[in-house]
């Protein structure tokens, strides 16, 4: 699946088989990585001539530490987006992996619009991980740019779900 | 109106109750205090709850002499491990329904044995009946504290009919036991499992005491959420609480999120 994931393409190759037939596998590497991060794709994997290389960036929450405090991705997510270039400033990231739900129910009216003004502190959307409904505040006060993500959508850790100016 | 109090365990780690004759919801109860507020930790729980809701507001029926409660918590956590906060929730009401099942068949010799198990992610079911409902919900009052409640309902004396699952009560079960015991129980189980979670530093130990009671490992598993359906074999919980499917095309998908159907209902909802 592709995603737009929002760290920095921190390579890592897994060997299937042994390599050693394949005096190149470096450049092979290089190669991947570079693929990467020229297509935006969170994972590579080829196999040939019984060597498998998965080239992958690191966007799943599972390394991240159990008690990584809150500050660490929810409040600053204005700072982090501009920080990481190209990226709006408004951008607001998702804290966690999860389905993304844009109203409080099936058919009800969305928490937000393109256009719509919110304050900071207001919800914008909910993700849900493992019946936890978690309400995503908007970090500014401001008008809604662009909604990144659909109602029902699964999202991965970091990936952008509205714009706010 | 029924007397609540809350165990030995939970009042000794300072946990507070407030007691509603009725109330729209305890969730949105501890949630609105949570923002004017309320650092927790405490429990609210109704005799009566006219407007409870579950999952992407489903209507949750409790008819007074079913358990509704919630508990809110502030903590300095992220909320991915906010998130695995449910094992425990899951682990919690297990461990109180046995405690108090054990009680009734001491005092009723002879009556029924119930099986618990629990249900992706922490559902309790009672001979393979969904029996409560837990969900959680988060939301961040301040850059370093988010407010977590979590919702429990049990079907103590009725479960309501014309659902897409099978439910039961503990009556229907043959416990009598009443919301007062439940409840008191049910503190002080929450009390000792939020503390083996620790934060979330704990999350290893729940997840192996969750995997010893979990329902339909290795079985046939449908999920869907919001607007796909993963189907395949449920295979474990990974360290962040994803169920892990493994698909007919032997990949190892992890799901957050979703309705989880097993066995035949899994083979009826994938056709």
């Amino acid at each position: 699946m592709a995603r737009q994931p929002q760290d920095k393409p921190s390579a890592s190759a897994e060997k299937a088989q042994d390599a050693s037939k394949m005096p190149n596998e470096r450049e092979l590497v290089r190669e991947l990585a570079a693929l990467l991060d020229e297509t935006n794709l969170s994972e590579i994997e080829i196999e040939r001539a019984g060597l498998r290389v998965r080239v992958a960036r690191n966007i799943s929450i599972a390394a991240m530490p159990a008690t990584q405090v809150l500050s660490a991705t929810a409040a600053p997510v204005a700072a982090a987006a501009s920080a990481e270039g190209g990226r709006h400033a408004g951008t607001v990231p998702s804290p966690m992996v999860g389905t993304a739900y844009m109203a409080a129910e099936p058919g009800a009216k969305p928490f937000i619009d393109v256009g719509s003004k919110v304050k900071a502190g207001d919800t914008l959307l909910i993700i849900e991980a493992m019946k936890t409904m978690n309400q995503i505040p908007s970090p500014r006060t401001g008008t809604v740019t662009q909604i990144l993500v659909e109602d029902g959508q699964p999202v991965e850790f970091g990936e952008p779900l509205v714009v706010i100016e | 109106m029924t007397h609540f109090s809350l165990g030995l365990r939970a009042a000794s780690q300072g946990y507070r109750l407030l007691a509603f004759d009725e109330i729209g919801s305890t969730n949105a109860e501890a949630l609105a205090q949570a923002r004017t507020g309320e650092q927790g930790p405490v429990w609210l729980v109704t005799d009566q709850q006219s407007s409870g809701r579950g999952r992407r507001n489903r209507a949750w029926m409790s008819p007074t002499g079913n358990l509704a409660c919630s508990v809110l918590e502030v903590m300095p956590v992220a909320p991915p491990v906010a998130a695995t906060l449910g094992f425990a929730a899951g682990l919690a009401l297990d461990a109180a329904l046995d405690r108090i099942s054990i009680e009734a068949r001491l005092r009723a010799s002879g009556a029924d044995v119930v099986q618990f198990k629990l249900k992706w992610p922490n559902d309790v079911l009672a001979n393979g009946r969904k029996l409560s409902g837990i969900l959680l919900e988060a939301d961040v009052i301040a850059p370093d504290r988010l407010a977590v409640v979590v919702g429990i309902g049990v079907n103590v004396v009725a479960a309501p009919d014309g659902l897409p699952y099978p439910a039961t009560s503990l009556k229907d079960c043959g416990v009598n036991a009443g919301t007062e015991d439940l409840f008191s129980a049910l503190s002080d189980a929450w009390a000792e499992f939020r503390g083996i979670w620790n934060l979330g530093r704990g999350f290893e130990d729940i997840r192996r005491r969750w995997l010893d009671r979990a329902a339909g490992l290795g079985e046939r598993v449908s999920i869907h959420t919001g607007n796909a359906t993963v189907d395949g074999m449920f295979d474990t919980i990974d360290e962040t609480g994803c169920m892990i499917v493994i698909t007919a095309d032997n990949r190892r998908v992890p799901v957050a999120a979703g309705d989880v159907y097993f066995g035949t209902a899994a083979s009826a909802r994938s056709n």
